[in-house]
């Protein structure tokens, strides 16, 4: 069984939606009418770009080529991390990279070794969207736990330094500030397995089932991926956040301005 | 013993303290003033390592501040700023939050000394068992004062402390910090704190010069 595939013609229709929302938004004067319309073109072209690429991807189904790919697309969500969080690129790239790829890489090959087995075990068709979705989640917590660390440190550093003179080591000294970072980082992702399968079904298991799955089989998958996206979550949250400290901080382990992006205060 | 030999700091192309050079003995009380953003702050936090010097030497107790002597620096150095830092849940875990630190672990205060200490500072025990959150800014200034106590700091590097301070309050740390052998490195523009202490010096423009 597939899904039943959407007619050019029927698929535009989807697109005269959008005049509602829009309308909407016009009338309370939000003035978001551009960004929506920026937006939705970027998501389609971009989708679009992707079906490509995955047909042949999924064609070639070589090894070499998925590492290349997941390659590719950490090295994208990691400049997208730190230009969101406001964190410096030729400072802090590597330390994140670093654990972007750790959290991301270990969740995948339990994924595709322990758990799922495909053969082959690199089969494009598990290997690229496990690590596509996993990243993307990643992605985003990164933004928030790196974002909220630097700028704590940074708003609080009166605070850091009375714990350095309290004696701290540098990792002791920025605990409690990591502590938070990774504390309401996480909270948004808790709180979706707290509520998930009662308000909404999930894209993936939903893809599944419109895909022809069977839905204790989607929802076997669903949970797989919850727990990945946790448990990767938190190595990469980590891994990024114990990595860069030895690029952050001087050797007065003193917070170095220069790892903000921009001209801002240090 | 505190040394500045023709020290200049800079921040962001801008000279904040210029060709700055005193020295205080140990025991004085020395007070800062200046207005605000004239370098008073940038010039404390220097001994500390929390501000970088473009130029110069600064030494504590013989020490050059550079990265290699700077962890034995802050064991000598207590910073208290205007907003006392108490973040734990209560007194007592503010109090003892130094000896969960690797370098004071095993060395926790015993309950007598740390009474004798609050008592010093005039600080109720049953402060001891509150919610830090509830404590008043004097309460919490001494707390932060009794800590430094605990851990057998010797300067005390204090930033606009008197300022939200009750008289209680104020007599206690007023009296510790002013009469002990401690010596004291201040920024104040309180004229009681001003009129108490040994040298006086006023930052202008990036100078400093002491009044006679």
């Amino acid at each position: 069984m597939e899904a039943l595939d959407i007619p050019l013609a029927r698929f535009a229709l989807l697109y005269l939606l959008l005049l509602l929302p829009l309308y909407f938004l016009q009338r309370l004067k939000l003035g978001l009418g551009r960004e929506v319309l920026m937006s939705v073109v970027r998501m389609s072209v971009q989708l679009f770009l992707v079906g490509i690429y995955l047909k042949y991807i999924f064609a070639i189904n070589s090894l070499l080529v998925n590492i290349l790919w997941i390659l590719v697309i950490m090295v994208v969500a990691n400049l997208n991390i730190l230009k969101k969080a406001g964190l410096a690129v030729r400072k802090l790239f590597w330390p994140s990279l670093a654990g972007v790829a750790c959290g991301t890489l270990v969740v995948l090959g339990v994924f595709l070794f322990l758990v799922v087995r495909p053969t082959p075990l690199y089969d494009a068709r598990y290997m690229i969207p496990l690590a596509g979705m996993l990243l993307g989640n990643c992605m985003n917590g990164n933004i928030l736990s790196l974002e909220r660390f630097y700028s704590g440190l940074r708003k609080s550093e009166s605070t850091f330094l009375s714990y350095l003179l309290m004696g701290a080591t540098l990792k002791e000294a920025v605990h409690p500030f990591m502590r938070e970072a990774i504390r309401s980082s996480l909270a948004p992702t808790i709180a979706s397995m707290m509520t998930i399968g009662i308000v909404s079904l999930p894209g993936m298991m939903t893809g599944q089932i419109l895909g022809g799955s069977f839905p204790l089989v989607a929802i076997k998958y669903q949970i797989m991926i919850m727990i990945g996206i946790f448990s990767s979550l938190v190595i990469s949250m980590v891994a990024s956040l114990y990595l860069s400290l030895p690029f952050a901080f001087d050797r007065m382990l003193m917070l170095r301005p220069e790892i903000f992006a921009g001209k801002k205060k240090g | 013993m505190i040394s500045f030999e023709a020290v200049i700091i800079g921040m962001q192309g801008r000279i904040l303290v210029q060709d700055v050079s005193f020295s205080i003995m140990t025991g004085e009380k020395v007070v800062l003033r200046g207005r605000s953003g004239s370098g008073k702050t940038t010039l404390l936090k220097s001994l500390v390592g929390g501000a970088r010097i473009t130029q110069g030497v600064i030494r504590v107790n013989g020490l050059a501040v550079l990265p290699e002597n700077i962890q034995r620096i802050r064991q000598d150095l207590a910073y208290i700023p205007q907003e006392p830092i108490v973040s734990q849940e209560t007194a007592a875990e503010d109090l003892l939050l130094p000896f969960t630190f690797k370098a004071h672990s095993g060395k926790e205060p015993t309950a007598a000394q740390i009474e004798a200490v609050l008592a010093r500072l005039l600080l109720d025990p049953a402060i001891f068992r509150q919610k830090s959150s509830t404590l008043s800014g004097g309460e919490k200034q001494r707390l932060v004062i009794a800590r430094a106590i605990l851990l057998d700091k010797r300067i005390f590097l204090a930033d606009e402390i008197t300022s939200a301070l009750d008289p209680e309050s104020k007599d206690a740390v007023f009296s510790f910090l002013l009469e002990s052998e401690h010596t004291v490195l201040s920024i104040s523009h309180d004229p009681e704190w001003i009129g108490r202490c040994n040298r006086v010096f006023t930052i202008e423009n990036g100078i400093l010069r002491e009044e006679k």
